[in-house]
């Protein structure tokens, strides 16, 4: 719910509320949040299940309990938008578990905005110097083994990420990456290695020195913020803050630009994860489990990691191998489109492109090379590997 | 020097029994202590196995804070043992008489606190049964540690520290321990003679004769001038642990001098906490007197006002740099969560300290005590601050996040001030606490006799 209704009702993230409709009733924590209307509440559907047995016991409520029974009759389907509800306040709370510290970027060049005007403009100047340039190059695809003819990259168009979290998923049946419970994520031991950030479009106005969302008066009501998805994993940067610091060896770059993590060599002193400015670095507090039948989903491809190694997103390098061995039997080099990552496989809205950056007409490198490219806090000079492509503003005036 | 013992009513044959007959006999409050010790002691090893069976995540460390109570204790811990070094080598080379009766102590002191703080690096390891991969050590794989990571500047700083202390340490004993030798000559019972073996076979043959002295003193001295840098360089070293990290509130170059004189004067600070009960319970009132709480708490002073020139000199440059991000972070450490400890190391570092201004409060011992008692919660709260804020609050707003010890945490932090303070009872029954070599130089040479307190200084 908007922060100007939970003002009203008196609520603060965690309060359980009850919503009630002519057709049901249900209770439900709030989350305050500034994307969605004031007038409006949002409850997604999918859980509160009741006969999926003890694993789905217990989670969410179910929505459809709220609807009314007959069909919406102008849109002629189920009346998800136009139920009108009621909301109470209990007075009890639970722990609503968020893995987002702030949803307000500070303006620090982590969720970029431009208007479209300006977004025309700059796509304009990169098609000509494309032309001008066919087989230019862009800088990150120097920092790899001058010999090598990889350089893996990525390129992620925010305006067209939905912030679906369909890579999330993607990226942890590929990567055997294990699933901790509400828990764990309460005190920050999440292991995804690709994160879906949300940032709001315009709270970085003149609101330096304010990290936290909840305290942003809600002026005037019907200002809601437009959100930016922001897929973040680690960027795999040419000049990385992580690797000078092991004292092992244990991160290290490639000769295809990879950031790697040798996991056999990782002591864990963790300081790898406190030099990296995007936070991509997830450590083993424990050993997890698998328990049957989930372990038989493993990936056979990519090791289970030990408690006390330090691990991130590896750009599936398990697919990268075995498309490079696939090539060099045959005695070519990988082509454009052969080798993609588990998310980039798997966004529905194709927002993620993969590749190498040393192919100049490969789909990574034109990206990469558009109008709207930024690197994710590209002021500290780590020279990452992904590119963004800013999203363009559903706003007025943003530039 | 064959029979020290000599005339009995000389000055200097009473420094020889009061620092000696302070030795050996423990009452039965000494035992019950060392027992309290052990037992927290066993009990923080319970805590590390524990964590080590079942993972790191037993410790409050999470993302984004990987670093948290261990590196506090760690960074603490390498700054305690900086007094006794500088102490001892370093008031040596300017003829400080009035290192005499406190150097000794701050010695053992320097090299128990380097044993404490040693061993945070293996406990915060993920995966410590590893921790050798960390040495240059010949290997058939080829593999070295990467000679960039601080993390290894600190594993040759920290040794080579510890090695030059424990020699320092030794050779100063030597004179001393063959005083005891002579002294414990004839023995009685089994226990007697193994005593008189051990101290005979500690003071490596010392004669005293006049070309052994000759050789020893030039030895201190070269000793002494090869620590003196070793003051200024090891906590240095530990300060780029953080400062040539790119995270902001670490990434400084004030961290240097900032990290040595904080060190020096938390380690002053223990020198004083530890000294007060310590000269009580061995009845050497008359060894350590207002003359050298007045000095210490002088030092005191001048490092208070170093460390609360670089906390001011922090913020200045964080504001006047105009990057937001080091700006907010350092809003952040004194305005957002853990302001607390803020408030805590600001009160106990830079204001409480202030008290020293005053003579009358420098000489009253028990003032000082309670202010060296702050100043040591102070300084380990600054650890923790620069440690923990700066990582929960870091580039990626996304990423922030918080940090709280756990019980596994709480527990080994307790079990060092044990380990510590169980070495340094050892020491104080097994070793003369005060140099009486040195004392007795002192005497001859008019600089300070015991019982004297200068008040007129």
């Amino acid at each position: 719910m908007h922060p100007a209704v939970a003002e009203r009702l008196g609520v603060s993230t965690g309060d359980l509320v009850a919503v009630s409709s002519p057709h049901g009733q249900l209770e439900a924590p709030a989350f305050v949040y500034h994307g969605v209307r004031p007038d409006t509440v949002a409850i997604p559907i999918g859980q509160g299940h009741e006969h999926f047995g003890r694993w789905a016991r217990g989670r969410g409520v179910n929505p459809l309990a709220l609807l009314p029974a007959a069909a919406d009759e102008a849109s002629g389907a189920t009346a998800w938008l136009t139920t009108q509800v009621a909301l109470a306040v209990t007075g009890e709370r639970v722990t609503l578990v968020s893995t987002q510290g702030s949803h307000d970027d500070l303006g620090r060049e982590i969720a970029e905005v431009v208007s479209v005007g300006a977004a025309a403009e700059a796509e304009e100047q990169a098609r000509q110097a494309i032309a001008d340039e066919p087989g230019a190059l862009v800088e990150a695809a120097e920092d790899a083994d001058p010999k090598s003819p990889y350089r893996w990259g990525m390129a992620i168009d925010l305006s067209s990420c939905i912030g679906c979290s369909a890579c999330v998923t993607a990226c942890y049946a590929e990567n055997n990456i294990p699933v901790v419970g509400a828990e764990l994520c309460a005190q920050g031991r999440e292991m995804a290695w690709l994160r879906v950030e949300s940032y709001y479009e315009h709270l970085s106005e003149g609101e330096h020195g304010n990290g936290h969302v909840d305290a942003q008066a809600a002026e005037d009501e019907s200002a809601v913020p437009h959100v930016v998805h922001l897929p973040a994993m680690c960027q795999h940067c040419g000049n990385a803050p992580c690797e000078p610091v092991c004292p092992v060896y244990a991160t290290y770059h490639n000769p295809e630009g990879l950031n790697i993590q040798v996991y056999n060599r990782c002591v864990g002193t963790r300081y790898c994860s406190n030099n990296c400015p995007y936070k991509a670095r997830r450590f083993e507090w424990f050993d997890y489990d698998f328990p049957f039948p989930l372990n038989l989903q493993l990936n056979p491809d990519v090791t289970v990691r030990e408690k006390g190694v330090m691990e991130k997103c590896t750009f599936c390098v398990q697919r990268i191998m075995k498309a490079r061995n696939d090539a060099n039997a045959e005695g070519r080099d990988v082509s454009d489109g052969e080798v993609t990552t588990a998310c980039a496989q798997t966004c529905p809205a194709e927002a993620i492109a993969f590749g190498n950056l040393r192919d100049p007409n490969s789909r990574v490198s034109r990206l990469a090379r558009a109008g709207r490219a930024y690197h994710m806090l590209g002021e500290l000079n780590t020279r990452p590997a992904v590119t963004y492509l800013k999203a363009v503003s559903r706003g007025s005036e943003e530039g | 020097m064959a029979g020290v013992a000599g005339p009995t009513r000389t000055p200097f044959a009473r420094v020889s029994r009061d620092i000696i007959g302070a030795l050996w006999d423990s009452d039965l409050r000494y035992r019950m202590m060392m027992l309290i010790l052990l037992a927290v002691i066993g009990w923080a090893g319970v805590a590390w196995i524990y964590q080590i069976k079942y993972g790191m995540g037993t410790a409050g460390i999470t993302h984004p804070v990987m670093w948290g109570v261990y590196i506090t204790n760690f960074v603490f811990w390498v700054g305690i043992a900086h007094s006794g070094t500088l102490i001892s080598a370093i008031l040596y080379l300017l003829r400080s008489g009035w290192r005499t009766t406190i150097n000794r102590a701050a010695e053992a002191m320097t090299i128990f606190a380097v044993m404490t703080a040693g061993l945070f690096p293996l406990i915060h390891l993920g995966r410590v049964w590893y921790f050798y991969f960390l040495a240059p050590y010949p290997n058939q794989r080829l593999l070295w540690p990467n000679f960039r990571s601080p993390l290894i500047w600190d594993f040759f700083a920290i040794s080579t520290y510890f090695t030059i202390s424990l020699l320092f340490w030794y050779s100063g004993l030597i004179p001393d321990l063959a005083t005891i030798r002579d002294k414990l000559k004839g023995a009685h019972g089994l226990w007697g003679r193994f005593k008189e073996k051990l101290y005979g076979y500690l003071s490596l043959g010392w004669a005293g004769t006049d070309t052994q002295w000759r050789h020893y003193r030039r030895a201190y001295l070269y000793m002494a001038a090869i620590a003196t840098p070793l003051v200024l360089s090891v906590h240095s070293v530990v300060s780029w642990d953080f400062a040539m990290a790119i995270t902001p509130g670490w990434h400084s170059t004030i961290f240097a001098p900032y990290f040595v004189a904080g060190a020096i004067f938390s380690g002053i600070a223990m020198v004083i906490t530890l000294s007060v009960p310590f000269r009580w319970a061995l009845g050497l009132e008359d060894y350590i007197t207002e003359y050298h709480y007045d000095n210490m708490g002088k030092l005191l002073l001048l490092t208070s006002l170093i460390v609360g020139y670089a906390y001011i000199a922090e913020y200045f440059m964080a504001w006047y740099s105009g990057d937001p991000v080091e700006w907010e972070s350092f809003r952040w450490r004194a305005l957002g969560d853990y302001m607390g400890p803020f408030v805590i190391m600001m009160t106990c570092n830079v204001i409480i300290p202030l008290l020293c201004f005053w003579r009358k409060i420098r000489r009253n011992i028990a003032a000082l005590f309670v202010i060296s008692i702050f100043v040591n919660i102070g300084m380990w709260y600054e650890r923790f601050v620069i440690i923990v804020t700066s990582l929960a609050h870091e580039y990626s707003p996304g990423a922030w996040g918080l940090y709280k010890p756990s019980w596994v945490e709480l527990s080994i932090t307790a079990g060092s001030f044990a380990w510590f303070l169980f070495w340094f009872m050892l020491f104080a029954k097994t070793l003369p606490a005060i140099s009486i070599t040195e004392v007795k130089e002192s005497i001859a040479e008019g600089v300070w006799s015991p019982g004297d307190k200068k008040e007129e200084a």
